[in-house]
C-alpha cells in the first residue's frame, strides 16, 4: 500500500489540476451570462463549491472525532490516525467555510447592495466558522495529552450548528435564497448553469481530498514520531524505588 | 492583471460587479494555493524529521 501511495497521490494531483483548469475554462469562457445577473452568475461557480467542500469535510471531521474518542483507550495507532484526519478535515472545512462567506459577500454586494446582513443563514454560518476557528486555535495553541480529547468533544458540539445552517432558510425568513439542490419544489438551476457548477464542484472537492490527504499524512507522521520519542524517553528513565520509611 | 480573462459586458454588468467577480476568483485561488503550500511544507518537514 505504501508503494502505491506516491503514484496514487501523483495521479490524483494530475486529475485535480485537469479538473480545476477545465472548471475554470467552463466557468469563464464556455458558459453564457445570465439573463438577470449578467456575468455575475459566474460568481456562483466559485461560491457554491466552497459550501459543498464544507459540507463534506466538516461531517468527516465529526466522524474522525467520534472515531478518536472511541479508539483512544483501545488502539492508540488508530486513534492517532483519526485525530490527524480530524485536524486535516477541520482546517480544510474552515478554509471552505471562510471562502464561502467571502465570495458570498462579494457577490451579495452586487446583487443585494450589501456586503453582509445579520439574517439567520449568514449569522449561523459565521457561528459555524467561529466554532471551528476555536477548534483550530485549541489544536494549535495548547498542548498536553487531553488536547485531542477536548478538540474531539468541541468538534461534536460544533457540528450541531451545521444542520441549523442548512435549514435556516427554511425555518426563518432570510435574505439568502433557499438551498439550490434539495431546497424544495422551486430549487435547482438552469441547464446552462448546472454544467459549470458541477465541473467546479468536482474540481474543488478533488482539490480538497488531495490537500486533506497531504495534511493527514504530515500530521499522522508528526504525531507518531512524537509518540515514539515519548516512549523512548520513558524507556530511558530510571525506575524510581519507593522506600517504606 | 486577471481582469481580461473574466468576461465583462458594460451593457449587462457594472464595474463594481466586474471588480468583485475578479476578486472572487483571485481570493479563492490565492487562499487555496497558500493553504496547499502550507500543507505540502508540513508534509516535507515531517518526512525530513522522520528520516
Amino acid at each position: 500500500m505504501k508503494k502505491l501511495g506516491k503514484p496514487l497521490l501523483g495521479t490524483w494531483f494530475v486529475i485535480t489540476l485537469c479538473l480545476l483548469a477545465y472548471g475554470l475554462y467552463v466557468a469563464l469562457q464556455d458558459s453564457p451570462p445570465d439573463a438577470q445577473q449578467g456575468n455575475m452568475i459566474r460568481a456562483f461557480y466559485y461560491h457554491f463549491p466552497n459550501w459543498i467542500g464544507a459540507g463534506i469535510f466538516l461531517p468527516l471531521n465529526l466522524l474522525a472525532s467520534i472515531a478518536y474518542l472511541a479508539l483512544r483507550n483501545r488502539n492508540s495507532l488508530a486513534a492517532i490516525k483519526a485525530d490527524a484526519l480530524a485536524l486535516a478535515t477541520a482546517e480544510m472545512g474552515v478554509l471552505y467555510c471562510t471562502l464561502g462567506m467571502v465570495t458570498g459577500s462579494l457577490w451579495g454586494r452586487e446583487e443585494w447592495g450589501i456586503w453582509w446582513t445579520w439574517d439567520a443563514r449568514l449569522t449561523t454560518t459565521l457561528m459555524l466558522a467561529l466554532i471551528y476557528v476555536a477548534y483550530l486555535m485549541t489544536r494549535h495553541l495548547t498542548s498536553g495529552p487531553s488536547r485531542a480529547t477536548i478538540c474531539a468533544v468541541l468538534a461534536i458540539f460544533g457540528f450541531v450548528d451545521m444542520p441549523i445552517v442548512y435549514m435556516s432558510t427554511t425555518w426563518w425568513r432570510t435574505q439568502h435564497p433557499a438551498p439550490v439542490f434539495g431546497g424544495g419544489e422551486n430549487s435547482g438551476v438552469a441547464a446552462s448553469i448546472l454544467r459549470p457548477t458541477l465541473w467546479n464542484v468536482a474540481a474543488w472537492v478533488a482539490w480538497g481530498i488531495l490537500i486533506v490527504t497531504i495534511r493527514y499524512l504530515a500530521e499522522s507522521q508528526s504525531q507518531l514520531r512524537q509518540q515514539q520519542e515519548a516512549m523512548n524517553l520513558t524507556e530511558g528513565l530510571p525506575v524510581k524505588e519507593t522506600s517504606n520509611v | 492583471m486577471f481582469s481580461p480573462w473574466i468576461p465583462y459586458d458594460p451593457a449587462i454588468d457594472t464595474p463594481l460587479g466586474h471588480r468583485n467577480l475578479v476578486l472572487i476568483y483571485c481570493v479563492v485561488w490565492v487562499a487555496q494555493i497558500a493553504y496547499g503550500t502550507y500543507a505540502v511544507r508540513r508534509w516535507i518537514a515531517s518526512r525530513k524529521s522522520k528520516g
